[in-house]
């Protein structure tokens, strides 16, 4: 596959990535910042939203790898997307239209990122990156009273184009896991409790100084940061190094010390390095069902995330709890790349570029 | 692979006393709103209660399919 090829894939992706984010997120304030709905309505509307978005995404993947359209896929949810800015006066359709039109957009980009370069982490990161910068801006632009539908129903559908325009990325070759499957689940469980611990960490931290919007941006940035460059450090210097060095290092930070915004960032600039990680190694555990891996990803995100919207968020945002969740998650990430390493690893095929995955 | 893995575990459990020690963090300003799902009505629990059970069944058909998946790979 030519770099050219790449390069054109990942810039559309990640770009309509954050347009996608940014237009379901604007959407959902827009309808509470016209006074459409009261504040609880507006807890409903996300809850709606988020469920949806995240856990319908293993079953659309399933979809997508069945049919192998994730590029059609992707355009589809970007079309639904569109529609649901449309749909600011009607709020719950507004948010299960966005919710959908979410999901199924992100297992397409997702299974495409995935698929070309399969084995490597760098591209799946840069991929996910920026959803958070898109996420956020689109809040502030909701909250602000100004959301106006067209400029993003123009960006979206201009981006529908260009994925349909841009090379497809073909699935790779269907394959077999050779050899003793017996800690095929134990890894595929590991990987998703460590996803869904840091989702859990990422909802309950109490970050009192969230509220000025320059250092709210600056938070966003190393979460995008953490994740673009996570997958890219990951494959040069070692998929377990990178993650667990700094799911370790991060958590002091995040736990202890909330009210500082430059450690707190640096933090989370850590803890999200090993977001591509866990996705790329999901993936190498399902060869063929790159949609499936990547939906597994977000219903583990969801999973982790509840317990913040419930009255044990009292229990989650503590600093003594964080903390020891992260431990946690470390174990969990750590069990599932070792036993990944030792029992999958060295069975794989070598890739169509007939090169290795690093891992030292 | 190298396992400096307890050498950052080290490292961890130095920053925990650091952070008693020192106690740099001023006290928060904002002290975040409780969640106000508590003031729900009943129909809108249902629906929360339904979206739950749609994660629970979705994530039992992953169980599934991730099983059916290794079945396959063994044959």
């Amino acid at each position: 596959m030519s770099k050219k090829m790449i390069l054109s894939n990942i810039t559309v992706y990640s770009v309509a990535h954050a347009l996608v984010d940014a237009a379901c997120a604007a959407t959902l304030f827009a309808v509470a910042a016209l006074g459409q709905v009261d504040s609880q309505k507006l807890f409903q509307l996300i809850i709606i939203y988020d469920v949806i978005a995240f856990s319908t995404q293993p079953i659309f993947g399933l979809l997508v790898d069945k049919f192998k359209a994730p590029a059609q896929a992707a355009a589809v949810g970007i079309l639904l997307v569109a529609g649901s800015t449309l749909l600011v006066p009607v709020p719950f359709l507004a948010a299960a239209i966005a919710g959908i039109g979410n999901a199924v957009f992100h297992v397409g980009g997702g299974v495409v990122s995935l698929n070309l370069v399969p084995g490597k982490a760098t591209l799946p990161g840069i991929y996910v990156a920026p959803g958070a910068l898109g996420l956020t801006v689109g809040i502030m632009i909701g909250k602000s009273g100004g959301f106006i539908a067209w400029p993003f129903l123009l960006l979206l559908l201009g981006s529908a184009a260009l994925i349909l325009i841009v090379p497809r990325v073909e699935y790779p070759a269907p394959r077999k896991l050779p050899g003793n499957l017996r800690w095929f689940e134990a890894v595929i469980v590991l990987l998703l409790l460590s996803v869904a611990i840091r989702s859990l960490v990422g909802q309950s931290l109490v970050l009192p100084w969230k509220s000025d919007p320059v250092l709210l941006i600056a938070l966003t940035l190393g979460v995008v940061l953490g994740k673009a460059l996570g997958g890219a450090l990951a494959d040069r210097f070692g998929w377990a190094v990178v993650a667990v060095s700094g799911l370790v290092v991060s958590a002091p930070l995040l736990a202890f010390f909330p009210s500082i915004p430059a450690l707190v960032m640096a933090g989370i600039f850590l803890f999200n390095l090993s977001m591509p990680v866990t996705l790329v190694c999901l993936a190498g555990m399902l060869p063929g069902q790159a949609g499936f891996a990547f939906g597994l990803t977000t219903l583990a995100l969801i999973v982790g995330a509840l317990p913040a919207f419930t009255p044990l968020h009292t229990l989650t945002g503590g600093q003594v709890f964080i903390f020891v969740t992260i431990l946690v998650s470390i174990a969990a990430l750590y069990g599932g790349l070792r036993l990944y390493d030792v029992h999958f690893r060295p069975r794989m095929p070598a890739r169509q570029d007939g090169t290795q995955p690093e891992e030292k | 692979m190298k396992t400096g893995f307890m050498r950052l575990m080290g490292v961890v459990f130095f920053a925990i006393p650091g952070r008693i020690l020192l106690d740099v963090a001023p006290p928060p300003t904002d002290i975040p709103t409780p969640p106000i799902y508590l003031g729900l009505g009943l129909g809108a629990l249902a629906v929360l209660a339904g979206l739950c059970g749609l994660v629970v069944v979705i994530a039992v058909v992953a169980f599934f399919v991730i099983r059916a998946i290794r079945k396959n790979n063994a044959k």
